[in-house]
């Protein structure tokens, strides 16, 4: 059975870094950020090498769409366990759109047969929520989001756990081939091994060109903004303990204490 | 063939008097585009009491088999009932089923894809939330047909011309042979942040058990509150699924909301957004929470809250 993960590079700690920088890094497309593993695709991998531990006949791939930047990224996958990389380069990162991405995904789908393809359900950065979808549509083959756990495994199908909204879950049968789409923190990924990392060579990494050459993107991003607010956003000045009163003044306030 | 613009009903819940956020948005896409608006729901029973009062082109009705649209099929239903219907916009509320429908349809259909939608900035521009929700992007559709899934809190309620509802009905027997749903289960039990007043959340600048403790020592010195946290605190075993608030958690709406090194996902807002009060503790000042917030406290958390507790403490007297 071979698996393809798809990967995506992103921004490394999104979760701290100015806004600012993140604007500024994004409209030039030459961040000076380090790219790091996107965290909803790390968990997809993690998911795909729990099954290879258990069958060692299973083969992962992985895949990423993007500059030269990428190709330390996907040496990270190798040394996860991954047992062949593959990167699509492009010449910048204006073609990050989901379509040309899904279109390139599905182009080496079908140079190499996979029987699924694992993804995250979401890119941290971009937040779009589609590309391992919009991969299954045009390979015409089942999908869904949201995987939490797999269940059981066969050649012809696969049967999975996954979580909608408000606590509801479910449990779901696709028939293979198909395109899984793993939620976040359902397992926790494992560092990669140095060693595997160091040996890994143009015959584990494999660089190609896109399939695409006239491809015009689906949308744009014409500018990037801080949020508006939804609510007033006073900052309280003082001391740490002045800012405790003020807590407990805002709760005395409301009639809590 | 005129191009519509197309407002798929909520699959899950199905319930065409629930979807005003939808209603409204199409009305106001309307104001921009002058398309006729087609509203699609499924095994609706009482559409003639709906249709005077949304004033839409046409509202199609699918009638399926089987009607339990938990069934997975919904994007295969949409697609034989899009067969002979151009559309410029396709347009969903946002949720994971949703979003599985609209991508679903963009790659059959050619068109483009904005999830997530905040608000309609003008003719064929949407902003979103992108970089974890510290930011928000701009972003025109550039193609002739556009899926878009909306997640705004809400959209001004608008007119749209067209005097008299033409009711169509269609029934769709055929199923999607790849998926098959075999069970829907619900997590969502009772829980202490139903009834509390006040709920102190946790985030995932927090990470140890003994952190995490501290919250219950302070909720203890508060009455009528409850600690709650953020999907990552859950997904590391810190705290039960109960406590979580967000998308995939709860939804609350506490006279305060109290949220501690969160940073204030679009997830986590969707689930604290109708709180009464909110204040945010969070070392780093560009936190997206705080846009959401009415007092925000620039400091480290449990540093905060080790000081909350000592002045709670003095001012009980203990």
């Amino acid at each position: 059975m071979k698996i393809l993960v798809t990967i995506k590079p992103v921004f490394e700690e999104i979760q701290m870094t100015d806004p600012d920088i993140l604007k500024k890094n994004f409209l030039k497309k030459n961040p000076d950020l380090h790219l790091k593993i996107n965290r909803f695709d790390d968990h997809a991998l993690e998911e795909a090498l729990k099954l290879k531990e258990k069958d060692t006949d299973i083969e992962i791939h992985t895949l990423s769409v993007g500059t030269k930047d990428c190709l330390e990224i996907l040496k990270k996958t190798i040394g996860k366990g991954a047992d062949k990389a593959f990167l699509v380069e492009t010449e910048s990162t204006d073609s990050n759109d989901p379509e040309f991405v899904s279109n390139e995904i599905k182009n080496h789908f079908n140079e190499q047969n996979y029987n699924m393809i694992f993804s995250g359900m979401m890119s941290e950065d971009m937040m779009n929520g589609v590309t391992g979808l919009l991969t299954a549509s045009k390979l015409s083959v089942a999908s869904l989001s949201g995987i939490t756990s797999i269940e059981d495994l066969s050649m012809e199908k696969i049967i999975v756990k996954r979580e909608l909204e408000g606590g509801t879950a479910q449990k779901a049968e696709l028939l293979l081939p198909c395109v899984l789409n793993f939620q976040a923190g359902i397992n926790k990924p494992g560092y990669p091994n140095v060693m595997r990392m160091l040996k890994a060579d143009d015959t584990t990494i494999i660089i190609k060109k896109p399939k695409q050459i006239d491809f015009k993107n689906s949308k744009q991003i014409e500018e990037l903004k801080l949020p508006s607010k939804t609510r007033k956003g006073e900052i309280l000045k003082g001391s740490i303990e002045d800012k405790a009163k003020a807590f407990i003044q805002i709760l005395k306030n409301k009639k809590i204490l | 063939m005129n191009k519509k613009i197309i407002l798929v009903c909520d699959s899950l819940t199905n319930k065409i008097d629930q979807a005003k956020k939808l209603i409204n948005f199409g009305q106001n896409l309307y104001s921009y585009l002058k398309n006729e608006i087609l509203l699609i729901v499924f095994n609706e029973e009482n559409i003639e009491k709906f249709a005077d009062e949304i004033n839409f082109s046409s509202i199609l009705n699918i009638k399926t088999e089987p009607i339990n649209h938990e069934s997975g099929n919904v994007f295969f239903f949409l697609e034989k009932a899009l067969e002979k219907t151009d559309f410029s916009y396709l347009c969903f509320e946002s949720s994971i089923k949703n979003l599985e429908s609209a991508s679903y349809l963009a790659g059959k259909f050619q068109a483009s894809l904005i999830t997530n939608v905040l608000r309609i900035e003008e003719k064929d521009r949407f902003s979103r939330m992108v970089f974890n929700s510290k930011l928000e992007a701009s972003t025109s559709n550039l193609k002739e047909k556009a899926v878009l899934t909306i997640s705004g809190a809400d959209f001004e309620k608008n007119t749209s011309p067209f005097k008299k509802t033409d009711i169509k009905e269609i029934e769709i027997k055929d199923n999607y042979p790849g998926l098959k749903i075999i069970e829907t289960m619900s997590r969502a039990q009772g829980s202490s942040l139903d009834n509390a007043d006040i709920i102190l959340s946790v985030g995932r600048g927090l990470d140890s058990a003994e952190e995490i403790e501290k919250f219950f020592e302070v909720s203890e010195l508060i009455p009528g509150s409850a600690v709650g946290c953020s999907r990552p605190i859950v997904d590391q075993g810190l705290l039960e699924y109960q406590r979580q608030v967000g998308i995939t958690g709860r939804t609350v709406s506490p006279k305060i909301y109290a949220a501690f090194a969160i940073s204030g996902s679009s997830q986590h807002i969707f689930g604290m957004r109708d709180s009464g009060f909110v204040i945010s503790v969070n070392t780093d000042p560009g936190s997206s929470i705080f846009g959401h917030s009415d007092v925000c406290i620039v400091e480290d958390a449990v540093l905060f809250l080790e000081t909350l507790k000592q002045e709670l403490e003095n001012k009980n007297g203990s």
